[in-house]
């Protein structure tokens, strides 16, 4: 039996209320189980989910009888595809109220999400965002890391997402988004956005296909130029053309393994070019740092980096 | 309605509130040994009572009461399965597996429960806050919100399982020993 389906065997003893299952074995997980439930750290999450919102006895009727009909209509597959993942919260659909998902991925994890208008989202690690989708526009909000958008064409619901203080708004396109401390980088695969500030339209620029661009100090840089058919991190590698050091830690952080601690500013600052593959941090930093002049040491479990080249530049030995 | 018959129901209804008492108090008593936890008990249920109370109609009270009292019964001897005690284990358990609090500290327990059910799925979630938080017996959940006591304990087992799980994938281990 799956770890998954004993803890469910053992829940359900937990939860069940009638007198026969005093009689029962108690499944081997019970006591696992048990631990959950008797945990005062339970009760604290509860209590701060409940803070955050509850659904009324309406509320609930309202949501199900929603689904039902959806259900009939053929959508169920991309409403209950993200169980697991996140999940619409909060607010119903009925008519013009909005379906909002949240989505978060850890360290290390990347998920590819099908949203409720058909469109895609792939999520880096340690990303985070939410998505309100209603009967006039679709947003997303992404709040940390960087996603890949596959967007559904609908003249009608533009699609708007914001990163800090830039706004993307396209139609029906492929984008990737990175948030970082610094900016929020665009690149576009596929059709047009207009990307911009808070207000998104009137300061906007439109970058078609092939191009990229980044937002910070409040301004969108003029875009330049990418290959949108080489791999980037979906396949583990990235373009560090546009990118410091800062930036590239970031990156390489959302990515499981041994976590890097920020860099000093003098090494964030630093910009940095060429292409290199994500899935080995120590080695590609060891590399990098015999050509920018930093070295990378062990502290505990995290990755430190050094200015200067001198001393033992042998990162991967203990 | 004048005073009198006022004072007449309010007398009444409080006889009805002492005989309830007093039938929940044998109802407990009789099943647990220990009277202490068993007053604990009648306790929680009338806190439990009076929070559903505040938010909804009660038809029955003594129906909610006697089904609050059997499940909170029903958790006591379970706990005591569930969890075998320690003294037991001590001796044949060479290596035993680390508690929670020794893997995990409370605030990264709570942010790891907190973020499980913030990403459940929103009726999963309502139904076990009902059930956990506001102690609601399952068929009481059930006739509130349209749906079959199966339904209710399936989201609840679900819940519950999937808690537990994100904790484990946290890298809190499997305790129990077969």
């Amino acid at each position: 039996m799956s770890r998954r389906a004993a803890l469910r065997e053992a829940a359900h003893w937990a939860m069940r209320e009638d007198e026969a299952v005093l009689a029962e074995r108690p499944p081997l997980a019970a006591g696992d189980i048990q631990a959950v439930l008797d945990d005062p750290a339970l009760g604290e999450a509860l209590s701060e989910v409940a803070s955050i919102g509850r659904l009324s006895d309406d509320d609930v009727r309202a949501m199900r009888e929603t689904r039902r009909r959806a259900m009939g209509a053929g959508v169920a597959a991309v409403l209950v595809g993200v169980v697991g993942i996140g999940a619409w919260q909060g607010g119903m659909f009925r008519g013009e109220t909005p379906i909002v998902q949240h989505i978060e991925t850890r360290r290390g994890e990347q998920r590819l999400v099908q949203l409720a208008d058909g469109s895609k989202v792939q999520l880096d690690g340690a990303t985070s965002l939410d998505v309100t989708i209603d009967g006039k526009s679709r947003a997303v909000e992404l709040r940390r890391g960087e996603a890949y958008f596959d967007i559904a064409h609908e003249e009608q619901r533009p699609f708007t997402v914001r990163a800090g203080n830039a706004t993307t708004r396209v139609l029906g396109t492929a984008f990737s988004i990175d948030l970082s401390q610094r900016s929020v980088k665009l690149a576009v695969y596929r059709g047009k956005v207009r990307f911009g500030g808070a207000d998104g339209g009137k300061d906007g620029v439109v970058v078609p296909a092939g191009w990229r661009s980044s937002y910070s100090g409040g301004a969108v840089v003029a875009p330049t130029r990418f290959d949108t058919r080489q791999q980037d991190w979906r396949q583990a590698w990235v373009d560090t053309d546009d990118m410091v050091l800062g930036e590239l830690v970031e990156a390489l952080n959302r990515r499981g393994g041994r976590l890097i601690a920020p860099p000093p500013p003098s090494l964030a600052r630093l910009p940095l070019s060429g292409r290199f593959k994500l899935d080995d941090a120590e080695e590609l930093l060891g590399a990098m740092g015999e050509v920018y002049g930093f070295r990378v040491t062990r502290e505990r479990d995290q990755l430190r980096l050094i200015a200067g080249g001198e001393g033992d530049a042998k990162p991967s030995s203990e | 309605m004048n005073e009198m018959t006022a004072v007449a129901e309010r007398r009444a209804s409080a006889a009805e509130d002492m005989a309830l008492r007093q039938a929940l108090h044998r109802f407990v008593t009789g099943r647990m040994r220990d009277g202490v936890e068993g007053e604990d008990i009648v306790q929680e249920t009338y806190v439990r009572l009076y929070d559903y109370r505040r938010k909804r109609h009660i038809a029955d009270a003594g129906a909610f009461c006697f089904a609050v009292a059997r499940n909170l019964v029903h958790d006591h001897f379970r706990r005591l399965r569930a969890l075998p005690p320690a003294a037991e284990l001590a001796e044949d358990i060479a290596c035993p597996q680390p508690r929670a609090d020794e893997v995990l500290d409370y605030r990264q327990r709570v942010d790891i429960l907190v973020r499980a059910l913030r990403t459940m799925p929103p009726l999963r979630r309502e139904i076990f806050l009902r059930r956990r938080l506001d102690g609601v017996p399952g068929a009481v959940v059930a006739a509130d919100l349209d749906m079959t006591q199966a339904a209710v304990d399936k989201h609840c087992t679900r819940a519950l399982a999937d808690l537990r799980h994100a904790l484990e994938r946290r890298g809190l281990p499997a305790g129990g020993r077969a």
